[in-house]
């Protein structure tokens, strides 16, 4: 009896926390706190980084839609967190707000822009906030993106073309209770809610692609080896 | 600082018979030679709530005493406020003997003046200005987003705001309710409207509270209200007198202020002095609006915010929300609220 009483408990007690949602204010996405650049100077240091030896940085474009961002948010450990690697970023949880370019170089603007924008955790909680950005030509959600990236398959989307990815400076903040809810981007903490996102030229840096003659080369390399092999039988 | 006051009373004869429906009854005929303003058309309990409101500030001021219509006579007090003197002599015995000279023979003179005014009963000013306005919320269970746009009764409790007509007659119908802004917690307090409770206001769960919420000039609020074609006559004082500004202070960068502007401005929300806000909202650069800070605009039908970005290289001084140059700002109307979100610390100046 206990145990059917603890069970019920318990999963009452997950199905809360499942449906937990808390607001944040996501309809506007300010200049003065985020702003992002394309770097094809560098390769992303989360995915091999490095000079590229050519390239230029500036402001995103303002064709709409030629580039995607997605709130992403982990548990908030107390300070402020730091994204190392891949693994660590692909960890994260998507909170499901999206955004695209706006039409003004490297602004930002909401997807779906509204300022009834939840959050999976509940009100008053605080968790750790970062937006991931990304060039079209990668794909429009955050769930392709993240595939591409954690099965190393995006050279091949990309099939030569020029593909960009980068990530914010972190933050965190305790998500409201009612609309508009906790400010997401800001130039400084907001009392009582915690630190939004503030980062301003976030680079969104080239993808490590190898070029067509380094292909080659593993090609050639690839076909020696079976040669090799066929020649010891 | 000296300020003589003196009070003179008369009554006056009541201009039609008796109403069988006090509410409805009109009293502009007489309330003409007391008020230099026109009311047309305010019910009579906003009309009262005008009068004990004119009679507690300004140099010079009058009110109905009695406000009862049944009655053949009302009683009405003009009560003068005269500044006599400023002692601003410094301790100079020279200086203070010709103020004193100065002080007396102002005195005199405005005595001299107030009595012949008063023996006239002729109609008397005040710096302040009243008015009211009409804020239609007509849907029932509809959320819209208002502001008192006056300073109604001692301090705008929203049981001055939403008297009684009559006993069991409350002229906002019972369990509307109000949704009160905490900007900290982000998250709203509910009250609820309830005639039998004393305060005619309870907390969410229906009990009776001590005392009403206050609405005070300047915030922004939900109303709900539990009936349809509800407008909402709101009379009172402005809250900034005349040649003068109100500052508010919104410090906090990010932070979402639900607000309404403190006098009732109508129009684009550029409009206005910068320097003193003087004759409307006054929300840009100019007026100290950091650029990128967003104004939340409701829109009741739709259930949701509209939002504006402030950008001084748009030709309006307005983005939308992709930031894309606005070719007119933002409108607000008289009683209407707003969040403002301001991108770094903003003192919001209006004048009148």
């Amino acid at each position: 009896m206990k145990k059917l009483v603890l069970t019920t408990a318990c999963a009452l007690a997950v199905t809360g926390a499942a449906f937990a949602q808390g607001t944040v204010s996501f309809s506007t996405i300010s200049p003065a706190a985020m702003t992002a650049q394309t770097n094809s100077t560098a390769y992303s240091p989360l995915l091999g980084g490095g000079a590229t030896g050519s390239g230029a940085v500036g402001a995103t474009g303002t064709a709409y839609a030629g580039y995607y961002y997605e709130l992403l948010y982990t548990t908030y450990s107390g300070s402020q967190a730091t994204i190392p690697t891949l693994a660590s970023l692909l960890a994260w949880n998507d909170t499901g707000l999206g955004a695209t370019n706006a039409s003004s170089a490297g602004h930002l603007v909401p997807i779906a822009g509204s300022t009834d924008a939840t959050v999976p955790w509940a009100t008053g909680n605080t968790d750790s906030i970062v937006l991931v950005g990304w060039s079209a030509d990668l794909g429009t959600t955050w769930g392709v993106v993240s595939n591409e990236l954690a099965n190393s398959t995006y050279a091949a989307v990309l099939a030569g073309q020029q593909g960009f990815f980068g990530v914010s400076t972190t933050g965190f903040i305790a998500a409201g209770g009612a609309n508009p809810g906790a400010t997401v981007f800001n130039n400084a903490p907001v009392a009582g809610t915690g630190t939004p996102i503030f980062s301003l030229n976030t680079q969104l840096y080239l993808l490590p692609v190898p070029e067509p003659t380094t292909l080659a080369l593993a090609g050639l390399g690839g076909l020696s080896l079976l040669l090799f092999r066929r020649q010891r039988k | 600082m000296k300020i003589r006051q003196s009070t003179r009373e008369f009554h006056v004869a009541r201009p039609t018979p008796p109403s069988a429906n006090p509410a409805a009854f009109n009293p502009e005929a007489t309330r003409r030679n007391l008020f230099q303003n026109r009311l047309d058309g305010v019910p009579a309990h906003a009309l009262d709530a005008i009068g004990s409101r004119g009679g507690m500030t300004g140099f010079q001021n009058a009110r109905l005493t009695t406000f009862d219509t049944t009655q053949p006579a009302w009683h009405c007090q003009v009560v003068r406020q005269v500044l006599i003197s400023i002692d601003d002599t410094r301790g100079n015995p020279e200086l203070k003997q010709q103020m004193r000279t100065k002080t007396l023979l102002l005195t005199a003179a405005a005595l001299l003046a107030a009595g012949i005014t008063s023996t006239q009963a002729q109609p008397v000013y005040s710096q302040n200005v009243v008015g009211y306005a009409s804020v239609a919320t007509p849907n029932s269970g509809v959320n819209y987003l208002i502001t008192v746009p006056f300073a109604i009764g001692v301090s705008n409790g929203a049981n001055e705001i939403w008297p009684l007509i009559s006993p069991g007659n409350p002229s906002l119908p019972d369990y509307s309710s109000i949704l009160i802004w905490n900007s900290a917690k982000l998250s709203y307090t509910t009250y609820v409207s309830d005639s039998t409770s004393p305060s005619l206001w309870d907390d969410a769960g229906f009990n009776n509270l001590p005392g009403a919420p206050v609405l005070p000039v300047g915030e922004g609020f939900f109303l709900s209200p539990s009936a349809s074609g509800v407008t909402n006559t709101f009379a009172g004082t402005v809250a900034v007198n005349v040649g003068t500004s109100n500052k508010m202070s919104l410090a906090n960068s990010g932070v979402n202020y639900l607000v309404g502007c403190v006098v009732p401005y109508a129009g684009a929300v550029t409009n206005g002095n910068p320097a003193t806000g003087a004759g409307g909202p006054n929300l840009n650069l100019a007026g100290g609006l950091p650029d990128y800070s967003s104004m939340l605009v409701w829109n009741p039908a739709t259930l949701s915010y509209t939002t504006y970005v402030s950008d001084s290289t748009s030709p309006s001084g307005w983005d939308d929300a992709g930031f894309n140059n606005l070719p007119s700002p933002p409108n607000i109307a008289v009683g209407q609220g707003f969040f403002i979100v301001p991108s770094g610390p903003f003192t919001w100046t209006v004048g009148l």
